[in-house]
């Protein structure tokens, strides 16, 4: 035994290139695998901060609906004491009111709460700084505030401040902000006093725990049966997690066909780096065998070095995977948000999982190498690739349609099936038709014919086995990392189709603007401005719908005016100009672009009218005039013309300036009195936290991205050591160090030019794919993905192979003519001593 | 003039194994030379050195005169490819080329078509009996047809002189004759200068001039009078090939 494992680490030591990139891969498969350990973990979280803000961190949550007002709400208050006792507080949430002040301007959320104590508590029940009653001044509104808040405005407790609509507070408490992600993007603001219900006709009931889900819908009936809408919500009780378990629930599937994906690249990977490594070893085999060596034997030598090899990759892997997540959780903005409490058997099955990964694969390629004969090992060792039959490509081609156009008339689960074979099939049809595809590009080779080295390479790829290898994993990387990145977009359901649509430098909100006439000033105004690139001018508009409205099964929507259809090019991409022809069309009364969430949930295309009506506002005729297929189904937008979306009523028209060199000082300079509030873009929208769970999806992405140029690196590396003799024999055949330059030049240039455009095209591809796929699943996949955004991939991929065929080829090389000439100079300095 | 020549050839591996010590050596146009000597004797090296792929420590070799000692890479690459032909006794051809693209890879690196040398590739697949197995790998070809492929690669620019390292070394003996004998018959009637190393001391009969080597130096230097085995039998075809080849 202590025999072998000399041998072994000896061995290692002799391939520190293959080594490394063994131990390396051990480390990333390890590493992948806790990740998706973690990945529920984090997703059910991340959810809970999107529940958190949806329904601010109540466990019960019913709406109750004021109606005509002939109702005093005061009388619901008795039935609520009864069911809850003084765990319950009613509130009004305003949503994003501007906050103006003399001293500073913020944007943010603003509570009216019959009960301040209690509604603090209902804040995760998390004990808040608080000022003593008695200290609290007269004629001053006690409000609590977040601590972004105070961040912000630079307020702390005690101090006082005016605020529109309440008049002057004072900050009688500073709650924590718990769900620092999604209920960032504005401060909040809460203040006691009286429900303002002619403002608002509805107002929230929000109950603290413990109380079973039979008692809320019970009190809910209550009310309802004393002459009060309530708002059907059937799984009113925990309705917090229940979203978020849902939530999770619905997207662990396409998170667990990702990380599928990444173990099953990171099994061929590790495949072809052992293949690659015992191949290498053919000499060394035939000599164990020589001594008499049986295949079970030659066999244990090579597992010993697999061993050692993810023995040591798989801890180090470990520790890897907890540093990631670590550094995933702790760099959001409150420390804890998202957690991941592994247990030590989690970490046991991550590190058996990738222990039985690296020894599975490395003993499928030792047991196919050790049984051979020492003949066969030695004779095999440069045998030409031999191409599968001309039929396997074309039923991998034909498989590959019929998993890709699946989908679309399928809705079930079966879709995630259908993706993974679907990407399977096309990786495989790469694999089998890269060969004719080489010989096809010889073919055209010999046609234009080039220097005679590189016709020499393009001859020798022919049958080369590292040529067309190569050119598949380049194809398999381009379109891998492209699809990654699409699978990644799939999980991506946040807010940032929005995010991009109003992410602007500068937010201007201004009161001023209330008609077609004024929004057109404002343009030409904010237009004028130094540094200003673009402005962009609207309304928006949210209305909110009752659950039990006949005409609309959506909660609510977000009506946004703009100026006119060139401006709806930068809200909605890829608007065409038919399109903005028909936005701009005068004849119709209320031409829409909706959102395509909208659409699917409502039936409608193009040329289709719909009537948009709930208790408040009068019934519009729509006519949709174009369809939004960048948004997702968190984007339920409906795009009008200004002077149409103001018909609605006027709300805070709001001016995205895009204009990154002016500051928001610039601006304010320029506001109009107290009816213009100017923002910095980053706080008015969210793009700030929205970092957080962008910078989790892509160190996600950046994983697999290492671990699949890790494998092409590899199997570049281990191609050129193969080719020693090769290069030997070409310098004997006449090969000047120009020539194998040449020569390798143009072979790495074949493999790009293969590997490239059949990687870009089946990215390609993919993607037209995976965008019926995101119909289907209603989640977030950019459907309009320029080709544009894929040639940096591409590049850079095929920089990665040129740089590697290169190095590794021309190298050793270079190094012999170093050799060459220390050598001669050694001769000439012995010859000069001579004589 | 001597067509090559080696004075005072030293050579020291590593700055250590002293490998080849003072050897004098001079061939003469059209002479077919044999090098025997035991394993480790350094008959190896002299070839590697004589062909311009090892640089000796010590001494000079000429080639019609001038030093290929002192040449660059490049000049001797382009010597290499038009006047010098390798042979060696394994790896001699590219695995993934066909016997036809092996043989013309000296004739692509000069910048020529395969159309410019038709007629003499031709005639020298048929002169080395591997016309039919043109378009086959040498995976697919025995190993005297492979052989007798790196000869006609080593031939299709007409070189002067030829080396060969243990030529028929991985041959059995059927085969290492009529590749000895095929080299007999390209030294008489092309006129090609032959100078390979051997331990066998039969295939070195083949020559006219046997030059024994041992711990690095030449200990004999003898010529043949009867050199072993007649050139290939000049029947039409053959006659006919060697006539396209030798024109």
């Amino acid at each position: 035994m202590s025999v072998i494992l000399m041998h072994t680490l000896k061995s290692m030591g002799k391939r520190p290139v293959q080594t490394a990139i063994i131990v390396v891969s051990v480390v990333i498969t390890a590493a992948c695998i806790v990740l998706m350990l973690a990945m529920p973990d984090i997703f059910f979280d991340c959810y809970v901060l999107i529940s958190g803000r949806a329904y601010g961190s109540a466990q019960y949550y019913f709406e109750v609906v004021i109606g005509d007002g002939t109702k005093d709400y005061h009388d619901i208050f008795p039935v609520l004491d009864r069911a809850f006792g003084d765990e319950w507080c009613a509130v009004i949430d305003y949503g994003e009111v501007a906050a103006k002040t003399e001293s500073f301007n913020l944007m943010c959320e603003i509570y009216i709460a019959d009960d301040l104590d209690r509604f603090n508590s209902l804040n995760d029940a998390v004990p808040c700084a608080a000022l003593p009653e008695e200290e609290l001044p007269e004629g001053y509104a006690p409000v609590c505030v977040s601590e972004f808040f105070t961040e912000k405005s630079g307020l702390s407790l005690g101090d006082t401040f005016s605020v529109v609509p309440v008049g002057n507070a004072v900050v009688s408490a500073v709650m924590p902000d718990n769900g620092h992600y999604f209920s960032h993007p504005y401060p909040k603001l809460a203040v006691q006093r009286e429900l303002d219900t002619v403002l608002a006709p509805t107002f929230s009931v929000r109950v603290t725990t413990p109380v079973d889900r039979d008692t809320a819908l019970r009190t809910a009936d209550e009310i309802a049966a004393a002459g009060f809408r309530v708002s059907e919500h059937d799984d009113v009780g925990s309705y917090a997690e229940d979203f978020a378990e849902a939530r999770t629930a619905e997207n662990m599937p396409a998170v667990l066909v990702a990380g599928i994906l990444i173990i099953v690249t990171m099994v061929v990977l590790l495949r072809l780096s052992c293949t690659s490594v015992v191949r290498a070893r053919s000499e060394e085999l035939v000599r164990f065998k020589a001594a008499g060596a049986t295949p079970a034997q030659c066999m244990a030598i090579l597992l010993g070095e697999t061993t050692v090899y993810t023995l040591v990759g798989g801890l180090v892997g470990l520790g890897f995977g907890k540093l990631l997540i670590d550094r995933l959780t702790s760099g959001f903005r409150i420390a804890g948000a998202f957690s991941f409490d592994a247990e030590p058997w989690t970490y046991a099955v991550a590190f058996l999982l990738a222990f039985a990964v690296g020894i599975s694969t490395a003993a499928a390629a030792s047991a196919s190498f050790a049984s051979r004969s020492a003949a066969r090992l030695l004779t095999e060792k440069d045998k030409p690739v031999r191409a599968a039959h001309p039929a396997v490509p074309a039923v991998f081609a034909a498989a590959t349609v019929a998993f890709g156009v699946a989908p679309v008339f399928s809705d079930g689960e079966e879709i995630y099936a259908f993706m993974v074979l679907f990407l399977c099939c096309a990786c495989l049809f790469t694999a089998t038709v890269m060969p004719y595809a080489v010989r096809f590009l010889c073919f055209l080779h010999g046609k234009i014919r080039g220097t005679g080295t590189s016709y020499i390479a393009a001859q020798n790829a022919t049958a080369a086995p590292f040529a067309a290898r190569t050119a598949t994993a380049l194809a398999l990387l381009i379109s891998f990392v492209f699809t990654a990145s699409m699978l990644i977009d799939v999980v991506k359901v946040l807010s940032s189709p929005a995010q991009k649509r109003f992410g602007f430098d500068i937010v201007v909100v201004d009161d001023n603007i209330q008609t077609k006439a004024d929004a057109d000033e404002a343009f030409v105004k904010y237009s004028a401005m130094d540094g200003v690139d673009a402005v962009y001018v609207t309304t928006k508009k949210i209305i909110r719908f009752i659950d039990d409205h006949p005409d609309t099964n959506f909660h609510s929507t977000l009506i946004i005016g703009l100026r006119n259809g060139d401006d709806l090019r930068r809200f909605c991409k890829g608007t065409d100009d038919d399109t903005v022809r028909r936005f701009d069309d005068e004849s119709k009364d209320f031409p829409v672009v909706i959102s395509y969430y909208i659409a699917d949930e409502l039936g409608l295309s193009v040329g289709d009218t719909y009537i948009l009506a709930n208790a408040y506002i009068s019934p519009r005729e729509l006519t949709v005039v174009g369809i939004d297929y960048t948004a997702s189904n968190f984007d339920m937008y409906i795009y009008t013309r200004f002077d149409v979306c103001n018909t609605f009523s006027p709300q805070a028209p709001i001016v995205y300036i895009d204009a990154a060199g002016a500051t928001t000082a610039d601006f304010a300079q320029y506001a109009d009195g107290n009816t213009v509030l100017v923002f910095d873009g980053d706080n008015y929208n969210m793009e700030s936290t929205t970092f957080s769970m962008d910078g989790l999806l892509s160190s996600f992405g950046a994983i697999i991205y290492v671990a699949a140029a890790m494998g092409l690196v590899n199997l570049i590396a281990v191609s050129s050591s193969e080719r020693k003799r090769e290069r030997e024999l070409f310098r004997l055949a006449g090969f000047a160090p120009s020539d194998s330059a040449r020569f390798h030049l143009a072979e790495a240039l074949s493999s790009i030019l293969l590997g490239g455009v059949a990687g870009t095209v089946y990215a390609l591809a993919i993607t037209s794919v995976l965008e019926p796929f995101s119909r289907v699943l209603g989640k977030y996949v950019a459907g309009y993905v320029s080709a544009v955004s894929l040639v940096p991939v591409a590049l850079a991929a095929c920089a990665l192979v040129l740089l590697c065929q290169t190095t590794f080829n021309l190298a050793p090389l270079a190094l012999a003519a170093v050799r060459r000439k220390r050598n001669a100079a050694r001769t000439r300095r012995r010859k000069a001593a001579t004589n | 003039m001597a067509l090559i020549e080696a004075r005072g050839v030293g050579h020291t591996y590593n700055g250590a194994v002293k490998v080849l010590d003072g050897v004098d050596l001079s061939v003469e146009r059209g002479e077919f030379v044999s090098v025997l000597g035991a394993s480790g004797s350094g008959k190896t090296t002299l070839l590697s050195i004589l062909g311009g792929i090892e640089r000796p420590t010590e001494g000079s070799v000429l080639l019609d005169g001038a030093d290929i000692t002192r040449m660059k890479e490049k000049q001797l690459a382009v010597l290499r490819r038009t006047k010098l032909g390798f042979v060696f006794q394994f790896f001699n051809l590219a695995p993934y080329l066909t016997a036809e693209q092996n043989i013309l890879v000296p004739v692509y690196l000069a910048g020529k078509t395969r159309k410019s040398v038709l007629s003499r590739l031709d005639g020298l697949l048929d002169f080395m009996g591997i016309a039919d197995r043109r378009h086959a790998l040498p995976s697919q070809m025995s190993g005297g047809e492979q052989q007798r492929a790196a000869i006609a690669r080593a031939l299709i620019f007409k070189p002067e002189i030829i080396f060969l390292d243990e030529p028929t070394g991985n041959l059995d003996s059927r085969n290492a004759e009529e590749v000895m004998r095929l080299l007999s018959t390209v030294n008489s009637e092309f006129g090609t200068t032959i100078i390979q190393v051997t331990h066998s001391e039969s295939n070195a009969l083949y020559g006219g001039r046997i030059i024994r080597i041992s711990d690095g130096r030449i200990v004999a230097d003898e010529k043949t009078e009867h050199p072993a085995g007649d050139p290939l039998p000049a029947d039409d075809a053959a006659a006919s090939a060697a006539g396209a080849v030798n024109p």
